[in-house]
């Protein structure tokens, strides 16, 4: 056991020594990493795929004259998304934030994996933080009542994550388009619109945590804007809980709510799948948006 | 609670501590305690089910042997199987064999509606109704002495070990061993221990890693190509049995810990050079059941009709396998093909084996290499139908590995970790299969040696291993 322990410490002193060689030689090769330490854009864009491939920051930058990143992951819910607010505005105070947000944001939709999608599925990118930044370390343990002690672990922490690491210290990569990925146009069927109903219940420690996080946007002077972009979905989405209370959420504290859900529900030719627009619907999109933003800051 | 979240980490060691701790003539209570709180953790509900079923077997095997006939003794095992079997009915199989029939009727014009059922399917269902089953027959076979100890059919039937998803194991192999429950010696933990490590090395590092580019491909069946669809379609037999031959490999090691030995479940499938060879080193537990209680009366109860009779018994045989694993056509499919692969080799043998005579080719490398090929291409061809929800994304997949070419769908740690670790899998089960005397790693006679290997596996595991939250895929047989 103490040997399984010592070389555990060991391979952690060594994956830890490759990830610091990895992170010099190539920061943009570590999407969040780079997002807290190295950028300080006015306008932040946070979500998860919907962000990433529906916000075009060029476009936004020129018409707003102010800097713009897109730090949408996919795969990156409501519950890491709030952490990565909240640890980047224990850095520096962005003018804008644009936060992506959806009907299941606040719904227990992701609390379990009975969707292929869980909460805690991108856990790990809040793992480099998980010793120096309480946000990181809350979110992280509250996984479940076990995950402090896997924590522990040095090999644990650093689970898949060699090639990665590797790659970057062979090969310094950039990231394209300010964060923003535009996805294929043609090439594949264009979906039909989609009539699943979203009725999970609300959650409401998330909505506490929103609340939370818009009163201390609030404090710091950041402008706060809640964005729904367009998806390919029947219309009663709309009236469903979740969207209801984002609606709730957004007129009690005064911030924008810019909605745009249903705004493409008659041009399949601009999605590649029902949650995901792609580069010629996102071009549109953003006719539509960066307006609404221009009143919404204003 | 699974074999692979941190809590059976906790819970494990535990019970084999308590285990050994508990008075011999108290163990199979303790055991059966154990059992019923691992499945109530699960679906608290239905372990009422496990033990009302238990308590079915239990009551008709003690009235067969109160029972002189012959013939009634017949009687009270088929009324003892039909009432074992009808929850599996309800809670599997009523909502596809309603949806079927009523579909059927609106095929003819009438229209009529039933009330959806949504059952959630209880855990394990499908593994402790075929070791009932089991018991059923063997005990009016008389192959089998009938237990006078409900507790021993309770953890006969509610295993924690196998309880989930297998071995299915038989009365025969269990109840001498219940009525011993030895305790724990140091070879029973340290061969437990190594099962269960390797166990979750196929599970973690091969099944689970593969799994998030197979899920990926097979969920979006219409975003992907043909090229990439037949990646994963080759991919998907190694996931399967890094999968279920993981998770089995756990179940009995974490036996072989508390000294009770488990039936194996797979004996490195992919060096089969047949479809049958490969039946009898997949999921073994399972096409041995088959074999015993299904094939074998049918095949001796049809050998008038000589080779066809054979056919017809496995196809039969493959039919009712389908059924098992799932409610779906697509199931029902799968074990067609099985059946025809078979049935087609039962076919040709004679012809076969000719050949292999006349030009030793058995003895040639090329020729076994060519034929696991080949095996495992037909394999990995009759998946489609286990891994696709409906026949027509399984057809949709068919047609566009034939016709739809484009570049592959690359997820490089998926490919990079995954392939490093099959390729471990692979070198291992080699040695496992062609080098018996060659005793490298865990079986190795220096200390040093195999202390250094299950090290290294359990940094592989670490490491690389998929460690968030995830489900066997046959969980919900």
């Amino acid at each position: 056991m103490a040997c399984v322990v010592a070389i555990d410490y060991l391979a952690g002193l060594f994956c830890n020594k490759i990830h610091e060689d990895a992170y010099r030689n190539s920061p943009e090769s570590f999407f969040y990493e780079n997002l807290l330490y190295n950028v300080r854009s006015d306008i932040l864009i946070i979500g998860s795929s919907t962000a990433s491939h529906h916000y075009d920051p060029l476009a936004i930058e020129d018409s707003l004259h102010l800097s713009v990143f897109n730090a949408g992951q996919d795969g990156v819910f409501f519950i890491i998304q709030n952490s990565i607010v909240n640890m980047v505005l224990d850095r520096y105070t962005p003018k804008v934030i644009i936060w992506e947000i959806g009907e299941t944001s606040l719904s227990t939709r992701y609390d379990t994996f009975a969707h292929g999608h869980n909460e805690y599925q991108s856990l790990k990118t809040l793992f480099p933080f998980y010793e120096t930044d309480l946000y990181a370390f809350n979110t992280v343990n509250g996984k479940d009542a076990y995950q402090k002690y896997r924590m522990m672990s040095q090999s644990y922490v650093n689970n898949s994550l060699l090639l990665a690491n590797l790659r970057a210290i062979i090969n310094k990569e950039s990231i394209e388009n300010k964060g923003y990925v535009p996805l294929d146009t043609l090439g594949y069927e264009y979906p039909s619109i989609c009539c699943d109903e979203f009725d999970d219940p609300i959650n409401i420690y998330k909505i506490d945590a929103l609340n939370e996080t818009i009163r201390r946007c609030d404090s710091l002077g950041v402008r706060l804007v809640l964005s729904s972009s367009p998806r390919l979905y029947d219309d009663k989405v709309l009236s469903s809980q979740g969207y209801m209370v984002l609606k709730r959420i957004a007129t009690e504290n005064d911030i924008p709510f810019v909605e745009y859900y249903s705004l493409f529900s008659d041009k399949p030719e601009y999605f590649k799948d029902v949650d995901h627009m792609n580069e010629r619907g996102t071009r549109h999109y953003m006719h539509y948006f960066i307006p609404s933003l221009k009143q919404s800051v204003n | 609670m699974t074999f692979t979240s941190f809590e059976f980490l906790l819970f494990f060691p535990a019970v084999v501590i308590l285990y050994n701790l508990c008075p011999k003539n108290l163990r199979v209570w303790y055991l059966l305690a154990v059992s019923y709180v691992f499945y109530a953790l699960m679906q608290p509900v239905y372990l009422l089910l496990l033990v009302a079923v238990t308590g079915v077997t239990y009551g008709f095997t003690h009235w067969m042997g109160k029972t002189e006939d012959e013939k009634k003794k017949g009687r009270i095992m088929v009324v003892g199987i039909i009432f074992v079997l009808l929850p599996l009915f309800f809670f599997k199989y009523f909502g596809f064999i309603n949806d079927v029939f009523f579909s059927c009727l609106r095929l003819i014009g009438i229209n009529c509606t039933v009330p959806a059922i949504h059952w959630m399917l209880p855990v394990g269902i499908s593994f402790y109704t075929f070791m009932a089953i089991g018991y059923l027959i063997d005990v009016n076979n008389e192959e089998v002495d009938i237990e006078t100890n409900i507790g021993a059919v309770g953890l006969f039937l509610s295993f924690f070990p196998y309880i989930l998803s297998g071995p299915i194991e038989r009365a025969g192999n269990m109840f001498p061993q219940l009525k011993k429950m030895p305790t724990s010696q140091p070879l029973d933990l340290s061969s437990g221990a190594k099962l269960m490590l390797w166990g979750y090395f196929m599970k973690l590092c091969v099944a689970d890693r593969l799994g998030i580019y197979v899920d990926a491909v097979f969920n979006n069946i219409p975003q992907h190509n043909g090229t990439t669809l037949a990646i994963a379609t080759l991919l998907y037999p190694i996931q399967v049995y890094g999968d279920l031959g993981g998770y089995s490999l756990i179940a009995i090691g974490a036996a072989r810990c508390m000294g009770i030995k488990i039936v194996p479940n797979f004996n490195r499938p992919f060096f089969a050079t047949s479809m049958s060879e490969l039946w009898r080193r997949w999921h073994m537990s399972l096409i041995n059941w088959l074999t015993d209680y299904i094939y074998t009366p049918l095949s001796f109860a049809l050998r008038s009709w000589k080779v066809w009779g054979i056919v017809c018994a496995l196809m039969l045989t493959f039919l009712i396998s389908g059924i098992w694993h799932g409610a779906a056509l697509t199931f029902i499919v799968w074990g067609f093909v099985q059946g025809v692969y078979l049935s087609i080799e039962a076919l040709t043998q004679k012809r076969r084996s000719a050949l292999e005579s006349k030009y030793n080719l058995t003895q040639k490398w090329f020729y076994l290499l060519i034929c696991c090929l080949v095996v495992y291409l037909l394999f990995a061809f009759s998946q489609i139908f286990g891994r696709c929800v409906t026949l027509s994304d399984a057809w949709l997949v068919i047609t566009k590995i034939c016709s739809d070419r484009g570049p592959v769908f690359i997820d490089r740690a998926t490919f990079a970790y995954g392939g490093l670790m099959v390729v471990v899998l692979f070198i291992k089960d080699f040695l496992s299969e062609y080098h018996t005397d060659f005793l490298f790693g865990f079986n190795s006679k220096h200390i040093v040696l195999r202390y250094t290997t299950y090290i290294l596996v359990l940094f592989l595991i670490l490491l690389f291993g998929v460690l968030d939250s995830s489900q066997f895929i046959y969980f919900q047989f």
